[in-house]
């Protein structure tokens, strides 16, 4: 399925998040959001991702 | 002295420092050394292709030894900022949260209507909640009432170093709002600068591009230090009251020469 993360195109056989996060090469420490609403890790394992939907994934930065 | 209160925490330090602008994160961990600081700003942004690049300065902020405290930065919806605030209370294993919701991009003036309804609620969802303001009075009894224990009014527009444009207003924030814990955020440049916000009532002053910016960061990280240790010293102990008329200090009898 296609879906987008960080705002870029990727394409998936995966439906469950902590797999597609997997995949694509997430690096912890990360928090993640899908279409805008944040998901908690404990649900990563199990929470479906569906075609179109659009992931966050974010990390600690630098901050004023 | 008295401890700065954030909620239910103390720290001897008054001068919070941000973490961004630095020319090197080496030098980030040494200004954060030299300020003495004990509070860190942090913030969240999308893991870029080359996640190693974020690694030492995460890496040097856990090797600190400081509470950190994550931003709502760049957030111009009540949406945005609590998302960004659920997101940063999970990896930052932290309640604190500094509420940004800004309504100017020109010059990031925060939206207070948006900030109130937002502080509102994520205070309902426990968290503690520093929201940058401006020096409105009106919305910062209202944000008060609405149960935040800090306030983070603005001094000039974030990263400019204007100093305190208007510290009148803030004089009056101090007066009107007592109890409140009050830090002076944005726009300071200079040693100066803070200890006039002391001057003026605060609680303690959050630093960043005036550090990270200056010629030699680690230096000024110092010399803030010692300008907050000053500014709150000084006003404690109760500057004397200016007069328009020159008083001598040596006393005048007993001058010789004359008659």
């Amino acid at each position: 399925m296609q879906i987008r993360i960080n705002g870029e195109p990727f394409e998936t056989a995966q439906h469950i998040l902590q797999d597609i996060l997997h995949e694509w090469g997430a690096q912890p420490p990360v928090t993640i959001a899908v279409n805008q609403s944040f998901v908690p890790r404990s649900q990563h394992d199990h929470y479906e991702v569906q075609p179109q939907d659009s992931i966050d994934v974010l990390t600690p930065i630098h901050g004023g | 002295m008295s401890d700065l209160k954030i909620y239910n925490r103390h720290y001897q330090s008054r001068l919070l420092l941000g973490t961004a602008r630095y020319p090197s994160p080496s030098v980030m961990q040494q200004a954060i050394s030299a300020s003495g600081t004990q509070l860190v700003t942090v913030s969240l942004r999308r893991q870029q292709s080359d996640p190693d690049s974020a690694r030492p300065f995460w890496a040097f902020i856990q090797q600190a030894n400081v509470d950190v405290l994550p931003n709502t930065a760049g957030c111009e919806t009540v949406d945005e900022a609590m998302t960004l605030a659920h997101m940063s209370r999970e990896l930052f294993a932290t309640p604190l949260i500094k509420l940004e919701v800004i309504g100017d991009s020109q010059t990031l003036q925060p939206d207070m209507s948006k900030t109130l309804e937002c502080a509102r609620l994520l205070l309902q969802e426990g968290f503690e909640v520093l929201p940058y303001c401006t020096d409105d009075l009106v919305m910062c009894q209202a944000l008060v009432h609405a149960g935040c224990e800090v306030i983070m009014p603005w001094g000039a527009p974030i990263g400019s170093g204007r100093g305190l444009t208007d510290p009148y207003r803030l004089r009056t924030l101090r007066e009107r709002l007592p109890q409140v814990t009050m830090i002076v955020d944005a726009g300071l440049g200079k040693p100066s600068h803070i200890t006039q916000a002391f001057e003026l009532g605060a609680d303690a002053v959050l630093l960043n591009t005036a550090v990270a910016c200056a010629g030699d960061p680690v230096m000024m990280a110092e010399a803030c230090r010692f300008a907050a240790q000053a500014g709150f010293m000084g006003a404690l102990a109760g500057p004397m009251i200016e007069q328009d008329f020159a008083s001598p200090s040596t006393p005048v009898l007993g001058m010789p020469f004359r008659g």
